[in-house]
């Protein structure tokens, strides 16, 4: 009877309790539950389409409308409150008339042409209309349109966009990034980038975050599949693809194989589809970890006022240059994981292959939308001149290219990695989920430091979903303060807490979509769902049954070097793993150049 | 907010606070109700002076008046944007 899955509480303090009925069905919930939940604690399910639990309850779509016996008028339930005694109908005749016809309203002004739409079979207005039984259409549609340069890694369609305003909320409450605003009045309102802006110049984290949170198609990742397609079929062309260690938690959604996915059956399924060479990212996760653990330790000794903040996150460094370039000379200059592999595929890989770079394709499938402008920063070319990252895929671009093949995954046997490549440690595994950059970096300091193998787990401290988590731990006699953000917004708090100087730390590892890559705006959309905390929870299974947990100790990273580049932070390293976060700017730098010398601006131009 | 901006422009700094408890918003039905017209003096009445043209609401009609609001704060753009703005 009582919404016992109800979390008490939750809005506030909530001690007393409200008896209602709903659909015949007496019901007792705590005060300020709304009516949403109290339905669903009664066992009645309410559509709903723009709701999005505490960040956009704003009763706009109309289709939670429910009758409350006694008022005429019909009530929004997903951000109205229970009351004592409330009669509550959810499928009243005068409710299914006004939900049948909100929407047809909403699908007057959408560009309904679902059999060639990212988002069909996962599209929350297709999913409501279904259900209604909605047969034909009696509206003329009408769409706004609107003109998107379609060559940005992030592709909004205005006449697919049902104003449900998740979009604005996320980037505005989660992200701290103001990208997206509302514009014209009335009917015409519409959603655009803040200020009537081109989003080519405004501060785009391209986290992805309001993909992940559109219920429809309006909002999307570019498309880089046929890139893919035209690799594969040119005979002279070698494709390697190396894979981000958050792929394995999902990238078999599709298929029902959850967060325990694992890497087998993906690098089965990608050999089967002709690509040459399959790597995994792990390997220059903790290839990354050598170099900014070195870097971390050069940094303790140089007294600098910032602590040394993490790179991994292409996001997190769009962040951090458009909105506090103070603190940039302190991010590390390690390249993340996608383009050390990168660079290393094209010099070291190659040359142990026989092969030309210049004849090499580099994928990368990435849990992220960021990934695609970083591949293409114009320094990112430093191991033979072309780009060291040819094309990055988002795990929903190769759930298409997977599902494009037919490939009967459940079918699929398991098959390891190209070597010498191919196996990671668990500390490369930790990297997707928040708090795991900073714990496989103390994993390996405390070696480089003590000499001694760091105890299992003993950096537990910096894991969970807490939004601003910090920690001190004791490395050889020293104490290292650090801290993790994810979430731009916290990490938004954490940079303006060290520039004023109220916190202070060692090193900070930040993460832009919250949980980290698993949670990333590359992921497989689940309505409603934050998924980032059992796919990390997975990572964390896959780390402690890895045969290595510490960076150092990968025989694939001593190789590299042995081989390669000699020892962490070495003339070779600094050319091909790190990179100057300055050679290419965001919207905010240009203009702070430009006010800060307007003269030298315009002789530019 | 033109008035606020106003106000900055000419260097002051006003702030004007809401010394009531809003209530919650109520989910019952409003009934009809029209607004209510200030009463203007006659044409006749106003010529060759400067007091106020209008009357003003009575202390009936300003009660009527706020009846009728319909709670943008919860129920309109307020739900998505600010709520309720306690202070300007």
């Amino acid at each position: 009877m009582v919404g016992h899955e109800h979390e008490q509480g939750e809005r506030g303090v909530a001690t007393k309790a409200v008896s209602l009925v709903v659909d015949g069905m007496p019901v007792t919930v705590p005060a300020g539950t709304s009516i949403l939940d109290a339905c669903r604690a009664a066992g009645s399910k309410v559509p709903t389409l723009c709701y999005l639990r505490e960040l956009n309850e704003i009763g706009s779509c109309r289709v939670c409308v429910v009758e409350v016996k006694g008022r005429e008028r019909l009530v929004a339930s997903c951000n109205n409150c229970v009351e004592e005694g409330m009669e509550v109908l959810t499928n009243s005749p005068k409710v299914r008339c006004a939900r049948r016809e909100n929407v047809l309203l909403l699908l007057s002004q959408h560009d309904a042409t679902c059999t060639t739409c990212v988002r069909s079979g996962n599209c929350s207005l297709q999913e409501v209309s279904n259900d209604l039984g909605l047969v034909g259409m009696p509206y003329p549609t009408i769409l706004p349109h609107g003109s998107w340069p379609q060559g940005f890694p992030l592709i909004r369609n205005n006449d697919k966009c049902i104003r449900c305003m998740r979009c604005i909320q996320v980037c505005d409450k989660v992200q701290a990034s103001h990208v997206w605003g509302i514009t014209n009045r009335a009917t015409h309102t519409t959603v655009d980038v803040a200020d009537g802006a081109s989003i080519l110049n405004v501060d785009c984290t391209l986290c992805g975050q309001c993909i992940t949170h559109c219920p429809v198609g309006a909002l999307r990742e570019r498309d880089d599949v046929s890139r893919v397609y035209d690799a594969l079929q040119d005979p002279e062309v070698t494709t390697v693809v190396q894979i981000a260690p958050s792929v394995r938690t999902s990238w078999g959604d599709h298929w029902g194989l959850g967060e325990t996915a694992g890497m087998g059956r993906l690098v089965s399924a990608l050999r089967h589809m002709g690509f040459d060479y399959v790597v995994n990212t792990d390997v220059a996760a903790d290839l990354t970890i050598m170099e900014e653990g070195t870097e971390l330790l050069r940094h303790l000794g140089e007294g600098r006022p910032y602590p040394l903040m993490t790179s991994c996150c292409p996001a997190w460094v769009r962040f951090v240059k458009a909105h506090h370039p103070e603190l940039v000379d302190d991010v590390s200059t390690s390249k993340s994981p996608q383009q050390m592999f990168g660079a290393v595929v094209k010099s070291y890989y190659a040359q142990l292959l026989g092969l030309d770079p210049h004849k090499v394709f580099s994928l990368s499938i990435m849990p992220c939308v960021a990934k695609k402008a970083e591949c293409a920063y114009p320094n990112m070319n430093d191991a033979c001149g072309d780009p060291d990252v040819d094309c990055a895929l988002t795990v929903r671009e190769l759930e298409r290219l997977l599902r494009a093949d037919h490939v009967d995954v459940a079918s699929l046997g398991e098959e390891p990695f190209d070597e010498p490549l191919g196996v990671g440690t668990g500390a490369g595994i930790i990297f997707g989920a928040t708090g795991g950059v900073m714990e496989a970096a103390l994993r390996t300091a405390h070696y480089l430091v003590s000499g001694r193998p760091p105890k299992d787990d003993m950096f537990g401290d910096v894991r969970g979903l807490e939004g601003w988590k910090e920690a001190s731990f004791d490395l050889a006699g020293t104490t290292l303060r650090v801290a993790v953000a994810h979430g731009l917004a916290n990490a938004d708090a954490l940079c303006k807490a060290l520039v004023s100087g109220e916190a202070q730390y060692d090193f900070v590892e930040v993460m832009a979509c919250p949980g980290g890559c698993v949670g990333g705006g590359g992921q497989p959309i689940h309505e409603g769902q934050e998924l980032a905390g059992v796919r990390g929870q997975a990572l964390y299974g896959f780390d402690r049954r890895s045969e290595w947990r510490n960076s150092y100790e990968s025989p694939a990273v001593r190789r590299c070097y042995e081989e390669f580049f000699g020892e962490p932070n070495s003339e070779l390293a600094e050319e091909l793993l790190h990179t100057d976060l300055r050679a290419w700017k965001m919207p905010a730098e240009w203009i702070r150049e430009a006010e800060s010398a307007p003269d030298a601006a315009l002789a530019r131009r | 907010m033109a008035a606020g901006n106003i106000d900055n422009y000419l260097g002051f700094d006003h702030r004007i606070e809401l010394d009531v408890d809003v209530p919650a918003p109520q989910l019952e039905d409003m009934g009809h109700c029209a607004r209510c017209e200030t009463i203007l003096r006659e044409a006749g009445e106003r010529k060759r002076n400067f007091e106020e043209i209008e009357r003003g609401l009575t202390p009936e009609e300003a009660l009527q008046e706020s009846s009728r609001c319909l709670r943008c704060d919860h129920f309109g753009f307020g739900a998505f944007r600010g709520g309720r703005e306690i202070q300007w």
